[in-house]
């Protein structure tokens, strides 16, 4: 099997059964995905608040998932040195880092895709009225949406594997605080005559693209020494 | 001929720091080869060396003729690797750790299942292999650490303070292992310790380090001979020694008399080859002889020694 493959089975095992993290995450998706499609819902109607409420949560909830996941495979191996013994195999670098980007991305993406369920359930069973999502806000979910993730996870792990345990500190803060931010603010940025059309999907997957391959440009400057002078 | 490990002026320095200073040794395929020294005498770094994970700051280095930094995955392909503080992940078995390491460092597919249970039995872990390894014990996971080094059967095996922080009784077993695989399998082990004992009692040569710098190499008894360039002889009798075989052994040379009680001596040698002689000499001359044992050094004694500079 493909060396990067062998990494992605491991951290997806890994992963889910890491009970705490998981629990962390599905309270996570309920309290935001539920609350929030309640308070859309509760004050709009119809279908265009939905499809604007999926569009801007559903990406955000993934990265955070995608951060939650990838202090597991990236930060907590450093932390406990296990990260050098994977520097000590037949393994590039690369495959290590890609192996844990995929491995980290699919068990994220899949609760991502839960709490996109859970936001359409909620609200239909809350409206007298069939809601279904728009066709490109369908695409959305199923391209755009796990590359978001993968290249958040990427880039975490990128900067984890780098920088040394106060700095990775430092980074943790900032980021819980931009996803505090992304998650109140999400809507409110695109403003409410906001719709979703194929131009928009078309545009966030680029953007979604262009950020997965500069993560992916940035991974030349990981290099084995580097990671191993900053393990505590 | 290609040894299996060697080094040529290895320097390795963090800013200001040398942590590594112009070390050059070569080490033989089947050798069990130790690294000696105090904390941050540069064992660690020499590991992370000559597995690549590190570039040398100046000389050259390679392991079985191959350069670890242009040839890494290579390099790596050929030797196991226990780090300082092995860690495992801790939510998975001990048959799934080992699968992973087994399959990520090429082992086919179909020998995978036998070759990992393999070293289970051969680690003592078999009834463990489903367990979590976040539930093992010290020593088991020390022992499972091994197992994962071992299990893509490498040529050379680097060990980095196996026995550190185990109790008495999980570190003799983890040593007993060790030095069943250099022994049985014919593996070249270099071993990073400040465990004295556990050097002596598994490593054919030794060099000893601090602060980045060789300051000896060689086996012991080389070691031993160069610091203590003659050698002390008890020799226990039966009955007190005729006072005329005394003067003789005195007009021997090479031979001198460290203190004789009636029937006790110590005696110097210059070396060794001359024991047999000073017996014969005895036995000769009407001396009963219970005992005869030359001093053997320990290694902590060479080490202190040598620590202390009185190396020449």
């Amino acid at each position: 099997m493909n060396g990067m493959l062998i990494v992605a089975q491991k951290e997806i095992r890994q992963i889910l059964k890491s009970r705490n993290v998981l629990a962390s995450a599905i309270i996570f998706v309920i309290v935001f995905g539920g609350f929030s499609s309640l308070s859309t819902l509760t004050s709009e109607g119809g279908g265009g608040p939905l499809d604007q409420l999926v569009f801007t949560l559903v990406p955000v909830l993934g990265i955070f998932m995608g951060y939650l996941f990838s202090s597991q495979a990236f930060l907590r191996e450093k932390q406990g040195g296990i990260v050098e013994t994977l520097l000590c195999s037949p393994l590039s670098l690369r495959e290590i880092w890609m192996g844990k980007v995929i491995g980290v991305t699919v068990p994220a993406y899949g609760l991502t895709l839960l709490a996109a369920a859970l936001i359409l359930g909620l609200a239909n069973s809350l409206s007298q009225m069939t809601l279904l999502p728009s066709l490109p806000l369908i695409a959305h979910l199923f391209t755009t949406v796990p590359l978001f993730i993968a290249a958040t996870v990427g880039l975490l792990g990128f900067a984890q594997l780098l920088l040394g345990l106060r700095e990775n500190q430092i980074l943790n803060f900032a980021i819980i605080f931009a996803l505090i931010f992304l998650l109140t603010m999400s809507q409110a940025l695109f403003g409410s005559g906001f719709t979703i059309s194929w131009v928009v999907v078309g545009s966030s997957l680029a953007i979604a693209i262009l950020l997965l391959i500069a993560t992916s440009w940035l991974t030349r400057f990981l290099d084995k020494e580097r990671i191993v002078i900053t393990i505590p | 001929m290609t040894h299996a490990i060697e080094t040529d002026h290895l320097t390795r320095t963090f800013g200001a720091i040398t942590a590594v200073a112009n070390l050059s040794l070569s080490v033989e395929e089947g050798e069990v080869f130790g690294i000696l020294g105090p904390n941050g005498a540069g064992k660690t770094t020499v590991v992370r060396l000559m597995n690549g994970i590190l570039s040398p700051s100046q000389g050259k280095l390679w392991v079985y003729g191959k350069d670890p930094v242009s040839d890494g995955p290579e390099v790596r392909s050929m030797t196991g690797v226990l780090t300082e503080s092995p860690s495992h992940y801790e939510r998975l078995t001990a048959r799934q750790n080992l699968t992973f390491y087994a399959t990520m460092s090429g082992v086919a597919e179909e020998k995978l299942p036998n070759r990992v249970w393999e070293m289970l039995q051969l680690f003592g872990l078999e009834k463990r292999a489903d367990d979590l390894v976040g539930g093992f014990s010290k020593g088991m996971k020390q022992r499972l650490a091994l197992a994962r080094a071992l299990v893509h059967e490498p040529k050379v095996l680097f060990l980095d303070e196996p026995t550190a922080g185990l109790d008495p009784g999980a570190a003799k077993q983890v040593d007993d292992l060790i030095a069943e695989l250099s022994r049985q399998e014919g593996r070249t082990v270099f071993l990073c310790t400040h465990n004295l004992h556990e050097a002596q009692l598994l490593c054919d040569r030794v060099a000893m380090l601090n602060q980045g710098r060789l300051l000896a190499m060689g086996t012991i008894q080389e070691l031993t001979s160069r610091i203590w360039q003659v050698m002390s002889v008890d020799v226990d009798l039966l009955t007190p020694l005729p006072s005329d075989v005394l003067e003789h052994l005195k007009g021997l040379e090479g031979i001198a008399i460290e203190s004789a009680a009636p029937l006790h001596l110590i005696l110097r040698v210059r070396q060794r080859d001359l024991i047999p002689m000073v017996v014969q000499e005895i036995v000769h001359g009407g001396g009963e002889i219970v005992r005869v044992s030359p001093r053997e050094y320990s290694l902590e004694e060479v080490y202190f020694a040598i620590q202390k500079g009185d190396f020449t």
